[in-house]
Formats: structure tokens, sequence, C-alpha cells
């Protein structure tokens, strides 16, 4: 009798028909939406594979639900945390099903793929690179008219400009209350301005045009581009809270007639819901995006990208699960195929959307309404732009503006942290000082000197170091 | 008293005779009594029993982790399978040559301190003015409301800080720039910071902490100000020789216990308020733990770092207590 309940128990775990369920937390904003569990991309995927798939938020901590075995199935990391959870043991060895990711690899490509090898082993999956940009400055025209002022095209009217906001009452109101810069300092108030100066910001790493491997900080642009900040942080045209605010909270300053320039992405400036805010808050205000400025000797400015550095990763627990992980590699694959990206990025076929004749993806009303949620079952990512133009088509000219600006890839995220060089403490450290060169605190000629302690008693040498060798092995540099 | 003596007594007797003679014979004499001790007040103990479990569960048994201080901690093998620490000090170490390390002790020193005295002596006024208030249903409310910031989460406080004292949007510099022209950069200068962090935090726990003074205050035998009264007393007299010195034992054990958390000075609070421009001034040992220790997984040095904070704080405590026995003011 107890042998038979003993057999049937077990018999139960390890019965090969009983469904597998994949919880996945793909984090990110996904963390902001929660789709019904039987909604119908979760069930479509499902029954493409032949499991459940069910989408989680990503635990609060995340490597304490790793130890104590209860993490999702496929969970979020940064390129850090991977790295200290295959250390730890923490994350499955992935290298044993390299050659069952024909798909996810066709789609990502070769070199993307492989930037999820941790000392040798195939450790996360890695979102298609699209490394975009969405921030430029935006302006606010009827300011502009009201002041009978040009849109600025150098950096020389672009500060005349802010004094204009800042002092000459943009708004009509008899009150001395516009600034003429706000958003989230130092970055990404300051990220457009870089690039006029010839660098992409101090803690950059980036390859120049002749591919070699630079930091940021060393480059001869950034005492100017700091004498420039501190200038108008000191004459006062931007808004002295922009250290203490958030983006979101910048934005809505700017909704709401404090300031008549911000850098943002289009998407807080431009999409329906931040479209709707503007206008509940200003009806009169018309907001336009800037080009970058160009540098002294009037070459094109750049701005940076972060390179994509988003990963996914299974727990070790699985080690063992065959069923489970090969239904999480067939999901993998499945979303990388054209029939499975499709339906994650845009919904049913004949329900949400309809194929037209050159295979260009026609919306059906079904998408707007429904179609919210269906990102968060975005595996490997997607190629921005054609879903951009499908998902977006009234915020086209401002992507593509935000999109068209010089960008320099900024390969920072993918560098993990090596011995002797303490990530926390050095960006204490930079952080501090920067900030305190840009609003003026410390004069522009003390900077090489910021640079040299950063280096020699922070180790951000080593860091340097460790970036050129580990974007060699990721393939970046070649 | 006397019966329980004699139980007492009879009862050892019965002990002795029972035990072989010996050394041992002291000692588990001293045995039998505890538990006869135990049996006679079983009801009690039995009451007792539900906290002294929570303290063992919740408060001795966590003591263990303190062993993740030592050891190389790797969430994968956990805190009995990860190799020990080589040196053993290595993550205090850590947290000792960290180049903020100075900077990170003083902030919290100084912050911690600040929120002490001036909050003593603000909860003591506080508590002052509701005992002299002789308006009962006026006492009652303005109380209830002054505790009310108590229950606010610091989010919330940080929330109505910004809307009060931003520089560009809040109300109190626009009233400023209006009247005077200028605005004073109180969340995000170096020289106001810590001004608001104690303020605000006074704000938040006036009411709550006078609470107990205010307990100790009507504790006081009123035959005291009537005898003072009539040797010709007035208020102010009658609070300096008689409240303050009926609460003294209060403020001073009160005193001894907040000693013991000195190295804590709040994080929750700071680690909202904190902005890059006030780094200098605001950064204390927890903030540092929290980026160091927990964002990038040194959990042995976030350890490290809070057995560091109570060993100091166990040393305060323990010598301020002795101190305090002068004034009859101990904890134990």
């Amino acid at each position: 009798m107890a042998v038979t309940a003993v057999g049937a128990c077990s018999g139960e775990g390890s019965d090969p028909n009983a469904p597998v369920t994949i919880n996945m937390a793909l984090g990110g904003a996904a963390n902001d939406y929660t789709p019904d569990d039987d909604n119908v991309i979760a069930t479509t995927l499902g029954d493409a594979i032949g499991a459940q798939v069910v989408h989680q938020h990503s635990p609060e901590d995340l490597a304490a639900s790793l130890a104590a075995g209860d993490a999702p199935d496929i969970f979020r990391v940064d390129r850090n945390q991977l790295q200290r959870f295959v250390e730890q043991g923490l994350v499955l060895d992935l290298s044993d099903y390299q050659d069952q990711l024909g798909d996810y690899v066709d789609f990502v490509g070769e070199e993307t793929a492989g930037r999820g090898v941790i000392d040798g082993k195939l450790s996360a999956i890695t979102r298609y690179q699209n490394n975009v940009n969405g921030v430029t400055y935006w302006i606010r025209q009827d300011w502009l008219d009201n002041l009978g002022l040009e849109t600025p095209t150098t950096l020389e009217e672009f500060r005349e400009v802010l004094r204009a906001f800042t002092e000459d009452d943009p708004d009509g109101n008899g009150q001395n209350d516009t600034y003429g810069l706000t958003g989230a300092a130092p970055d990404p108030l300051f990220r457009p301005l870089w690039g006029s100066f010839g660098t992409p910001g101090p803690g950059t790493i980036y390859l120049d045009e002749s591919g070699e491997l630079r930091s940021g900080y060393e480059d001869e642009g950034v005492a100017d581009a700091i004498a420039y900040i501190a200038d108008l942080q000191t004459s006062g045209y931007v808004d002295p809270d922009s250290y203490s605010l958030s983006s979101m909270e910048a934005r809505d300053r700017g909704f709401q007639g404090g300031a008549g320039v911000m850098a943002q992405s289009w998407t807080a400036v431009k999409k329906q819901e931040a479209e709707e805010l503007a206008v509940a808050a200003n009806p009169d205000a018309e907001w336009v995006q800037l080009d970058l400025f160009p540098t002294a000797d009037g070459s094109d400015g750049v701005i940076p990208v972060k390179a994509d550095a988003v990963f996914f990763a299974l727990p070790a627990t699985l080690a063992g699960d065959d069923t489970k992980v090969e239904k999480i590699i067939e999901l993998i694959n499945y979303v990388s195929t054209e029939e499975g990206n499709r339906l994650v990025l845009y919904g049913v076929e004949g329900t949400h959307y309809e194929l037209g004749a050159d295979g260009r993806i026609e919306p059906l009303p079904a998408m707007a309404e429904e179609g919210g949620y269906f990102f968060v079952y975005q595996l490997v990512g997607r190629d921005e732009l054609p879903y951009l133009e499908v998902k977006f088509p009234d915020q086209q000219r401002y992507f593509e503006r935000a999109h068209d600006q010089p960008v320099v890839t900024d390969y920072q995220s993918f560098i993990t942290s090596p011995d002797g060089f303490n990530q926390s403490e050095a960006d204490r450290f930079s952080e501090e000082q920067l900030v305190s060169f840009l609003t003026g605190a410390t004069a522009p000629s003390e900077y090489p000197a910021f640079v040299d302690s950063l280096k020699s008693q922070f180790g951000y040498d080593a860091f340097v170091e460790a970036a050129a060798t580990q974007l060699d092995d990721l393939g970046v540099r070649s | 008293m006397s019966a329980e003596t004699t139980l007492a007594d009879s009862e050892q007797r019965v002990a002795a005779t029972k035990q072989p003679p010996g050394r041992n014979r002291k000692k588990a004499r001293g045995r039998n009594r505890l538990w006869a001790h135990i049996y006679r007040y079983r009801v009690l103990y039995l009451l007792m029993a539900p906290a002294l479990a929570y303290v063992l569960v919740y408060k001795y048994g966590p003591l263990y982790g303190l062993l993740v201080a030592f050891k190389d901690y790797n969430l994968g093998l956990g805190i009995l399978d990860s190799p020990w620490a080589d040196p053993w000090y290595s993550h205090f170490a850590a947290f000792v040559t960290s180049p903020y390390a100075g900077q990170l002790i003083r902030n919290t020193l100084v912050i911690s301190v600040y929120k002490l005295v001036f909050g003593t002596v603000a909860a003591i006024g506080v508590a002052l003015l509701f005992n002299e208030c002789r308006v009962r249903w006026f006492r009652r409310w303005v109380q209830t409301l002054s505790y009310m910031p108590h229950f606010l989460s610091w989010v919330v406080v940080y929330g109505v800080a910004v809307a009060l004292l931003s520089q560009s949007t809040g109300y109190l510099n626009t009233f400023f720039r209006q009247t005077f022209g200028d605005t004073v950069p109180f969340l995000t200068s170096t020289e106001w910071f810590r001004t608001v962090l104690v303020t605000s935090d006074i704000w938040k726990d006036i009411g709550w902490g006078a609470i107990i003074y205010l307990a100790a205050m009507v504790g006081i035998n009123p035959e005291l100000y009537e005898a003072a009264r009539m040797d010709g007393a007035g208020r102010v007299r009658q609070i300096w020789h008689i409240t303050l010195p009926g609460i003294r034992n209060v403020i001073i054990l009160l005193l001894v216990l907040k000693l013991g958390g000195i190295l804590d000075a709040g994080f929750d609070q700071v680690f909202i308020f904190l902005n890059p421009l006030v780094l200098s001034v605001g950064d204390i040992i927890d903030t540092w733990v929290y980026r160091v220790g927990l964002v990038d997984l040194n959990y042995s040095v976030a350890a490290a770092a809070g057995l560091f904070k109570s060993i100091i704080g166990l040393v305060l405590m323990v010598t301020v207590n002795r101190m305090a026995r002068r004034w009859d003011g101990q904890v134990w």
C-alpha cells in the first residue's frame, strides 16, 4: 500500500506527459504589466511549443530568489550580474544546448549570441542588438516664436536661447518662473551636448573612427564641455533641481511650463499617453526636436548609445530537468522564427494584423487596443525600426529624427569589473566629482587631476585594460 | 515573602539530601532552585513563552548569519559551505580601507548625533507643552495629529519636502524668489542637507517620541506640584524642579537605548533624500553598504559592515549604561 503510494507520487513528478510551465520574467518595463495568464499571446505561444508560458514580474531580490531556488525559469540580468551569478554557480550552463539554439542564433546573429558567453560557457541568451538613439533635446517652439527667436543650431545660439527662456519671460505671464533647461542631470540632461566637443562623454567606452578603444574620461574635449555646461549652470539657465529629479519628473516639469528645453526620449514626449499628458498640462505648448550641434570645426556632433546589454538566463536549479530546459529552448527558438517573432511583436494574424501583399504588416484596430502587453513575451527582442513603423505610425517622424542623429556605441555596459576595480566606489567618486565640475563648484582646469586619481586611486586603468581584452573576446573590436 | 523563603529553604534541604556530596552539589542545588522557581511561576513563564520564542527565532536564530562576515559568501553554496575568508578580517578591511570610510563614519555620526540631541530635546519640549495644556479636548486633538506623520513613509515625506523646499518649484523658494529675488538650495547643497534631514526627522517623529515622556510626566505625584504651588512656585519653576527631575530616569533610559543605534543614521530617509550634489555630507555607512554590499552582491562586506556597526553600538551602550547607574537610569 505504502509502496504503491510512493510509486504513484514519484511517477507523477516525472510524468513526461504533464504540461511544462515556463515562468518568464523579462524585467524592465515588463514589470509594469500583468496580463491575464490565459491571454492570447501566452496561449498561442504555449500551443506552439506544447507548454504553458507564464509572464512574471522580476523578483524583488533576484540573488536571494536564485539562492532559495524559487527564481523564474528565465530572468533578466545585466552583464555584471550575469558574471557574478556564473561565479556563484547560480546560472544554468547552456553550452550543452548550444547546437539546439539555431533559430535564435540566426535571428540575433552569431556575434550577439556570443556575448552571452562567460568564462567560455554560454550562460545567457542576448537580446537582439539595435543600439538606436531615442534621446534628443526637445524645445518649446511656441516660446521661440513668442520671443522672436530662431531654432538654435550652434552651441552659442543654444546658450542664448536658454538665457532668453530663463530671463525674458517666454510664457509672458509677467513672472520670473521659467528655466532654459531641465532634465535628470548629469545624464541624460547633457547627453546631447558632449558630442559637440568631440567626445561621447565621460564614462563611455567606445571605438573611435580608426577602431581604437577609447575611454570618454580621457577625451580632450571633456574639459571644454564641462566649462560650457558649468557656465549654463552658474548663469542660472539650468533648473537647479535637475540633480535631484528623475527623468519623468523633469519631463512633467517641462510639460507644466517650468522649462523650455529638456533632454528626453521621443517615447517620453510623444507616445500617446505622454502627448495626452502634455496637452492636459498645457494645450499651447509645442515641443519639437533639436538636432545635435556641430563641433567647433564644423563636423557633426555625436550622441552616445549604450550597447544593448540585456541578457536572459536560466537558473542552475533547472540542471537535470531536461524536459523543461528543452521546452525553454524551444520557446527561445520559436520567438526567433518569423512566425513566432511576429506573434510576440504584433499579435495574431487576422485578429491584430493582416499581412499585406508585399509582406507588410497592416495593423488592425485590435492591435492598438490589446497590443500594449505583447512585448512582455519578446524574449529575444526585436528589430526596432520595422516594429516602430508598424506600432507607432503617428510618431514616425519623431523616432526617425532621433535615430538619424550620428551615434557612437558605448560598450561600458558590456564590461565586467576586473579585480582591483571597485565599480561602486569609482562610480561614487566620478559621479560626485563630475557633478562638482558641471555645477561650476570645481574649475575645469582641475579636470586632468580628477582623471588621474580616478585611474590611480580607484583603478579605472585596470577597467579600461579589461575593457580592451573583453571587447576583443566578444569580437567587438575586430 | 516569608512563606516563599520557607518553601525555597525546604526545597533546598530536599535537594541537598538527594544530591551526592561533592563539588557539584552547590551547582546542582542552584539548578534545582531555578527549576523550582520556574515551576512556581509557571503561569507567568507560560505567558512569556511566545515572546521568548519570538526573540529566539527571529533575533537569536539569525545571529548565525554573522558567519557570512567571515566567509567568502557564495549564494550557490550557502552559508555553511562557503569558504572562510582569508584573512578572516578581509571583509572588515574592505570597509575600513574604502577611500570613503572616514567620511562615511563622520557623516553617520554627525547626522545621528544631531538627530539624537535635537530629536530628544524637541520631543521633551512637546511633551512639556502637552503636559501643561489644560484644555483637554485641544490637547487630545493636537497630540493625535502630532504623531500622525510617524506613520507616513519616507517617500511621502520626501514628496512633501520637495513640494516645500525644491529650489525651482517649492513653495518656500517661490516665496523667497518673489520677495527677495533669491532662492535657497535646501535639498541640493552641502550646507543645508543635514539640517533638512534632521528637521524632517524631528517633524516626522516628534509626537511619537513625546508619548513616552508624557506618560512619565503623568506618573509624577501631583502632591509635589501642590506643595510647590504652596511655596509660591510658578509654572516654569514647577517644570524645572518637579517635571524634569521626575522624568530624568526615562530620559536617560531612552538615551542609553538610542546610543546602541548611534551608527544607524536612518537608511530609508537618507537613501531617499540623497543626490549626487550632497554625497559628501549625506553618504552614510548604510547607503555605502547598500551600494557595495547589496547592489554588487558582496554580502560578506555588507555583513561585516553591519557587525562593525553593532559592535560599536554595543560597546557604547554598555559604557553609557555603566555611567547611567550613577543617576539610577540604567537599563539593566
